[in-house]
Protein backbone atom coordinates (compact mmCIF):
# COMPACT_ATOMS: atom_id res chain seq x y z
CA UNK A 1 0.00 0.00 0.00
CA UNK A 2 1.45 3.30 -1.07
CA UNK A 3 2.17 5.63 2.17
CA UNK A 4 0.52 8.84 1.15
CA UNK A 5 1.17 12.08 3.03
CA UNK A 6 -1.30 14.27 2.92
CA UNK A 7 -1.20 17.74 4.40
CA UNK A 8 -4.32 19.88 6.50
CA UNK A 9 -4.12 23.43 6.38
CA UNK A 10 -4.90 24.46 10.18
CA UNK A 11 -5.16 28.23 11.74
CA UNK A 12 -7.33 28.41 14.55
CA UNK A 13 -10.79 28.44 12.72
CA UNK A 14 -13.85 26.47 12.66
CA UNK A 15 -13.57 25.84 9.26
CA UNK A 16 -10.08 24.30 9.68
CA UNK A 17 -11.49 21.84 12.15
CA UNK A 18 -14.26 21.22 9.86
CA UNK A 19 -11.76 20.68 7.18
CA UNK A 20 -9.87 18.72 8.95
CA UNK A 21 -13.11 16.46 10.39
CA UNK A 22 -14.70 15.80 6.13
CA UNK A 23 -10.94 14.22 5.74
CA UNK A 24 -11.14 11.82 8.50
CA UNK A 25 -14.82 11.15 7.58
CA UNK A 26 -14.89 10.96 4.09
CA UNK A 27 -11.39 11.05 2.20
CA UNK A 28 -8.95 9.25 4.40
CA UNK A 29 -7.45 5.85 3.44
CA UNK A 30 -5.60 3.42 5.82
CA UNK A 31 -2.02 4.17 5.61
CA UNK A 32 -1.80 7.65 4.91
CA UNK A 33 0.23 9.66 7.03
CA UNK A 34 -0.63 13.46 8.26
CA UNK A 35 1.07 16.50 7.90
CA UNK A 36 -1.11 19.28 9.78
CA UNK A 37 0.46 22.64 9.22
CA UNK A 38 -0.32 25.97 11.28
CA UNK A 39 0.61 28.78 8.36
CA UNK A 40 0.22 31.15 11.12
CA UNK A 41 0.19 35.23 10.66
CA UNK A 42 2.94 36.95 13.22
CA UNK A 43 0.90 38.01 15.54
CA UNK A 44 -1.62 41.08 14.65
CA UNK A 45 -0.05 44.46 14.98
CA UNK A 46 0.42 47.33 12.22
CA UNK A 47 3.67 47.88 11.48
CA UNK A 48 2.50 51.89 13.30
CA UNK A 49 1.68 50.11 16.49
CA UNK A 50 4.64 47.75 16.51
CA UNK A 51 6.49 50.69 16.67
CA UNK A 52 5.34 52.13 19.71
CA UNK A 53 5.30 49.01 21.12
CA UNK A 54 8.24 48.24 24.20
CA UNK A 55 10.00 45.11 23.78
CA UNK A 56 8.57 43.81 27.00
CA UNK A 57 5.19 44.58 25.80
CA UNK A 58 5.89 42.92 22.25
CA UNK A 59 7.84 39.76 24.06
CA UNK A 60 4.37 39.65 25.79
CA UNK A 61 2.03 39.43 22.32
CA UNK A 62 4.24 36.55 20.98
CA UNK A 63 4.44 34.41 24.19
CA UNK A 64 0.40 34.64 24.03
CA UNK A 65 0.47 34.00 20.35
CA UNK A 66 2.78 30.76 21.19
CA UNK A 67 0.94 29.64 23.56
CA UNK A 68 -2.54 29.31 21.11
CA UNK A 69 -0.64 27.70 18.71
CA UNK A 70 0.61 25.30 21.44
CA UNK A 71 -2.76 24.87 22.53
CA UNK A 72 -3.98 24.35 19.22
CA UNK A 73 -1.59 22.06 18.08
CA UNK A 74 -1.86 20.09 21.49
CA UNK A 75 -6.20 19.83 20.60
CA UNK A 76 -5.44 18.38 17.02
CA UNK A 77 -3.06 16.24 18.60
CA UNK A 78 -5.40 14.73 20.69
CA UNK A 79 -7.89 14.11 17.96
CA UNK A 80 -5.66 12.09 15.72
CA UNK A 81 -4.73 10.26 18.76
CA UNK A 82 -8.43 9.56 19.11
CA UNK A 83 -9.09 8.66 15.65
CA UNK A 84 -5.73 6.69 15.82
CA UNK A 85 -3.96 8.98 12.50
CA UNK A 86 -0.50 9.18 12.69
CA UNK A 87 1.69 12.10 11.62
CA UNK A 88 3.26 15.60 12.50
CA UNK A 89 2.04 18.87 12.65
CA UNK A 90 4.42 22.31 11.56
CA UNK A 91 3.92 25.46 12.96
CA UNK A 92 5.70 28.18 10.50
CA UNK A 93 5.10 32.10 11.36
CA UNK A 94 7.01 33.32 8.53
CA UNK A 95 5.88 34.48 5.36
CA UNK A 96 2.22 34.03 3.40
CA UNK A 97 0.21 31.37 4.22
CA UNK A 98 -0.46 30.72 0.64
CA UNK A 99 3.05 30.13 -0.20
CA UNK A 100 4.03 28.14 3.35
CA UNK A 101 1.45 25.93 2.29
CA UNK A 102 2.67 25.27 -1.52
CA UNK A 103 6.08 25.20 -0.66
CA UNK A 104 6.05 23.25 2.37
CA UNK A 105 3.66 20.85 -0.15
CA UNK A 106 6.16 20.10 -2.28
CA UNK A 107 9.40 19.94 -0.30
CA UNK A 108 7.24 17.47 1.81
CA UNK A 109 5.98 15.67 -1.49
CA UNK A 110 2.33 15.84 -0.33
CA UNK A 111 0.03 13.93 -2.48
CA UNK A 112 -2.82 16.12 -1.48
CA UNK A 113 -3.73 19.11 0.38
CA UNK A 114 -7.07 19.95 2.41
CA UNK A 115 -8.03 23.00 3.64
CA UNK A 116 -10.62 25.58 4.42
CA UNK A 117 -11.47 29.07 2.70
CA UNK A 118 -11.84 30.98 5.49
CA UNK A 119 -9.24 31.74 8.69
CA UNK A 120 -9.50 33.40 11.87
CA UNK A 121 -11.71 36.39 10.18
CA UNK A 122 -9.39 39.13 11.44
CA UNK A 123 -7.46 39.27 8.15
CA UNK A 124 -8.85 40.24 4.51
CA UNK A 125 -7.66 37.63 2.34
CA UNK A 126 -8.50 34.32 4.80
CA UNK A 127 -12.25 35.88 4.67
CA UNK A 128 -12.30 36.33 1.16
CA UNK A 129 -10.57 32.60 0.92
CA UNK A 130 -7.79 33.99 -1.28
CA UNK A 131 -5.83 32.08 0.55
CA UNK A 132 -6.95 28.79 -0.87
CA UNK A 133 -7.83 30.60 -4.14
CA UNK A 134 -3.84 30.63 -4.10
CA UNK A 135 -3.27 27.45 -3.06
CA UNK A 136 -5.70 25.80 -5.85
CA UNK A 137 -3.74 27.95 -8.44
CA UNK A 138 -0.07 26.86 -7.35
CA UNK A 139 -0.22 23.35 -5.65
CA UNK A 140 1.89 20.47 -7.51
CA UNK A 141 -0.81 18.54 -5.89
CA UNK A 142 -4.65 17.93 -5.40
CA UNK A 143 -6.13 20.09 -3.34
CA UNK A 144 -9.37 19.54 -1.34
CA UNK A 145 -11.36 22.77 -0.64
CA UNK A 146 -13.69 22.52 2.38
CA UNK A 147 -15.98 25.78 2.19
CA UNK A 148 -18.37 25.09 4.84
CA UNK B 1 -17.02 -13.34 20.75
CA UNK B 2 -19.85 -13.70 20.58
CA UNK B 3 -21.45 -14.94 17.53
CA UNK B 4 -23.52 -12.31 15.60
CA UNK B 5 -25.88 -13.66 13.13
CA UNK B 6 -27.34 -10.33 11.85
CA UNK B 7 -25.24 -8.53 9.31
CA UNK B 8 -23.44 -5.55 10.14
CA UNK B 9 -25.04 -2.39 9.07
CA UNK B 10 -23.57 -1.19 5.39
CA UNK B 11 -21.98 2.42 5.34
CA UNK B 12 -24.80 4.67 4.24
CA UNK B 13 -23.94 5.57 0.64
CA UNK B 14 -22.58 8.71 -0.46
CA UNK B 15 -22.90 10.38 -3.84
CA UNK B 16 -19.41 11.74 -5.49
CA UNK B 17 -19.40 13.80 -8.59
CA UNK B 18 -16.80 13.65 -10.49
CA UNK B 19 -16.99 16.14 -13.53
CA UNK B 20 -15.46 14.67 -17.08
CA UNK B 21 -15.39 15.68 -20.51
CA UNK B 22 -13.14 14.23 -23.45
CA UNK B 23 -9.36 15.46 -22.27
CA UNK B 24 -7.13 13.07 -20.78
CA UNK B 25 -6.88 15.31 -17.58
CA UNK B 26 -10.47 14.09 -17.02
CA UNK B 27 -9.06 10.49 -17.01
CA UNK B 28 -6.11 11.17 -15.16
CA UNK B 29 -8.69 12.86 -12.32
CA UNK B 30 -10.40 9.84 -12.27
CA UNK B 31 -7.54 7.33 -12.00
CA UNK B 32 -6.41 9.57 -8.74
CA UNK B 33 -9.45 9.42 -7.29
CA UNK B 34 -10.09 5.72 -7.68
CA UNK B 35 -6.48 5.55 -6.01
CA UNK B 36 -6.10 7.96 -3.39
CA UNK B 37 -9.85 8.88 -2.11
CA UNK B 38 -12.65 6.51 -3.39
CA UNK B 39 -14.31 4.73 -0.53
CA UNK B 40 -16.29 1.44 -1.39
CA UNK B 41 -19.81 2.56 -0.03
CA UNK B 42 -19.31 5.38 -2.67
CA UNK B 43 -21.52 5.89 -5.70
CA UNK B 44 -19.49 7.59 -8.54
CA UNK B 45 -21.36 10.24 -10.76
CA UNK B 46 -19.30 11.29 -13.62
CA UNK B 47 -20.96 14.35 -15.19
CA UNK B 48 -20.39 15.76 -18.78
CA UNK B 49 -21.52 19.26 -19.35
CA UNK B 50 -20.84 19.42 -23.30
CA UNK B 51 -19.67 22.72 -24.04
CA UNK B 52 -21.47 23.01 -27.35
CA UNK B 53 -22.46 23.43 -29.66
CA UNK B 54 -25.09 21.22 -28.83
CA UNK B 55 -28.93 20.76 -29.88
CA UNK B 56 -29.87 21.60 -26.27
CA UNK B 57 -28.40 25.18 -27.14
CA UNK B 58 -29.42 25.20 -30.68
CA UNK B 59 -33.54 25.56 -29.22
CA UNK B 60 -35.26 28.09 -30.58
CA UNK B 61 -32.66 28.90 -33.43
CA UNK B 62 -34.00 28.26 -36.84
CA UNK B 63 -31.90 25.53 -38.14
CA UNK B 64 -32.33 23.18 -41.18
CA UNK B 65 -33.50 20.32 -40.48
CA UNK B 66 -30.01 19.11 -42.23
CA UNK B 67 -28.03 20.81 -39.65
CA UNK B 68 -30.22 19.81 -36.63
CA UNK B 69 -29.44 16.48 -38.11
CA UNK B 70 -25.87 17.27 -38.27
CA UNK B 71 -25.61 18.69 -34.55
CA UNK B 72 -28.07 15.19 -33.38
CA UNK B 73 -25.58 12.89 -34.72
CA UNK B 74 -22.60 14.56 -33.34
CA UNK B 75 -24.09 14.70 -30.26
CA UNK B 76 -25.28 11.25 -30.00
CA UNK B 77 -22.10 9.88 -31.16
CA UNK B 78 -19.82 12.11 -28.74
CA UNK B 79 -22.41 10.81 -26.16
CA UNK B 80 -22.39 7.19 -27.34
CA UNK B 81 -18.12 7.10 -26.72
CA UNK B 82 -18.65 8.86 -23.31
CA UNK B 83 -20.67 6.62 -21.91
CA UNK B 84 -18.99 3.20 -23.28
CA UNK B 85 -15.18 4.67 -22.60
CA UNK B 86 -16.66 5.71 -18.50
CA UNK B 87 -18.86 2.33 -18.17
CA UNK B 88 -15.83 0.48 -18.70
CA UNK B 89 -13.74 2.22 -16.33
CA UNK B 90 -16.13 1.99 -13.89
CA UNK B 91 -16.87 -1.63 -14.45
CA UNK B 92 -13.14 -2.28 -14.01
CA UNK B 93 -12.87 -0.79 -11.05
CA UNK B 94 -15.74 -2.23 -9.89
CA UNK B 95 -17.75 0.88 -8.70
CA UNK B 96 -21.23 1.73 -8.27
CA UNK B 97 -21.70 4.93 -10.48
CA UNK B 98 -23.04 6.23 -13.79
CA UNK B 99 -21.81 8.43 -16.33
CA UNK B 100 -24.46 11.13 -17.04
CA UNK B 101 -24.75 14.38 -19.32
CA UNK B 102 -26.11 17.65 -17.81
CA UNK B 103 -26.89 20.65 -19.69
CA UNK B 104 -26.31 24.36 -19.08
CA UNK B 105 -22.69 26.52 -17.43
CA UNK B 106 -20.47 24.18 -16.67
CA UNK B 107 -19.95 25.68 -13.31
CA UNK B 108 -23.54 25.77 -12.46
CA UNK B 109 -24.73 22.48 -13.85
CA UNK B 110 -22.00 21.03 -11.71
CA UNK B 111 -23.16 22.54 -8.34
CA UNK B 112 -26.73 22.11 -8.94
CA UNK B 113 -26.13 18.55 -10.20
CA UNK B 114 -24.34 18.26 -6.21
CA UNK B 115 -27.72 19.50 -4.70
CA UNK B 116 -29.79 17.76 -6.80
CA UNK B 117 -28.13 14.25 -5.82
CA UNK B 118 -27.00 15.31 -2.64
CA UNK B 119 -23.71 15.19 -3.39
CA UNK B 120 -20.61 14.80 -0.68
CA UNK B 121 -18.13 15.75 -2.46
CA UNK B 122 -17.20 17.16 -6.25
CA UNK B 123 -14.09 16.10 -8.00
CA UNK B 124 -12.93 18.28 -11.22
CA UNK B 125 -9.82 19.02 -12.75
CA UNK B 126 -8.37 22.05 -13.97
CA UNK B 127 -8.82 22.23 -17.56
CA UNK B 128 -10.85 21.42 -20.08
CA UNK B 129 -10.68 20.47 -23.65
CA UNK B 130 -8.72 23.96 -24.43
CA UNK B 131 -11.58 25.24 -26.40
CA UNK B 132 -12.91 27.37 -24.78
CA UNK B 133 -10.95 30.21 -22.59
CA UNK B 134 -12.87 29.84 -19.48
CA UNK B 135 -11.84 26.54 -19.43
CA UNK B 136 -8.76 26.92 -19.80
CA UNK B 137 -8.08 29.59 -17.34
CA UNK B 138 -9.78 26.88 -14.87
CA UNK B 139 -12.39 29.47 -13.88
CA UNK B 140 -15.14 26.51 -14.00
CA UNK B 141 -12.91 25.05 -10.94
CA UNK B 142 -13.15 28.55 -9.55
CA UNK B 143 -16.68 29.03 -10.32
CA UNK B 144 -17.57 25.48 -8.40
CA UNK B 145 -15.35 25.90 -5.52
CA UNK B 146 -16.99 28.95 -4.43
CA UNK B 147 -20.39 28.27 -5.39
CA UNK B 148 -20.82 24.62 -3.85
CA UNK B 149 -22.04 23.43 -0.87
CA UNK B 150 -20.04 20.33 -0.26
CA UNK B 151 -16.17 20.19 -0.40
CA UNK B 152 -14.53 20.33 -3.83
CA UNK B 153 -11.36 18.65 -4.73
CA UNK B 154 -9.88 20.82 -7.37
CA UNK B 155 -6.74 18.06 -9.04
CA UNK B 156 -3.77 19.83 -10.68
CA UNK B 157 -1.51 17.09 -12.23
Amino acid sequence: MAERLIMIAIDGSDQAEKAFEFYVDHLHQPGNQLLLVHAAEPPLVSSSQAVMLSQPVWDQLLESEKKKVKALEESFADRMRAKNLTGKIKAIFSGKPGEVIVDVALEEKCSMIVMGTRGMGTIRRTIMGSVSDYVVHHAHCPVVVCRQ
Amino acid sequence: MADNSAPAPAAAVRTVILAVDRSQQAEDAFEWYVKSVHRPENRVLLVHVPEGPTLEMAKGQRLSEGEIQKLSDLEKKENDEMTAKFQSKLNNHSLKGEYRVVYGKPGEALVDAAKLENASLIVMGTRGMGTIRRTIMGSVSDYVVHHSHVPVIVCRH
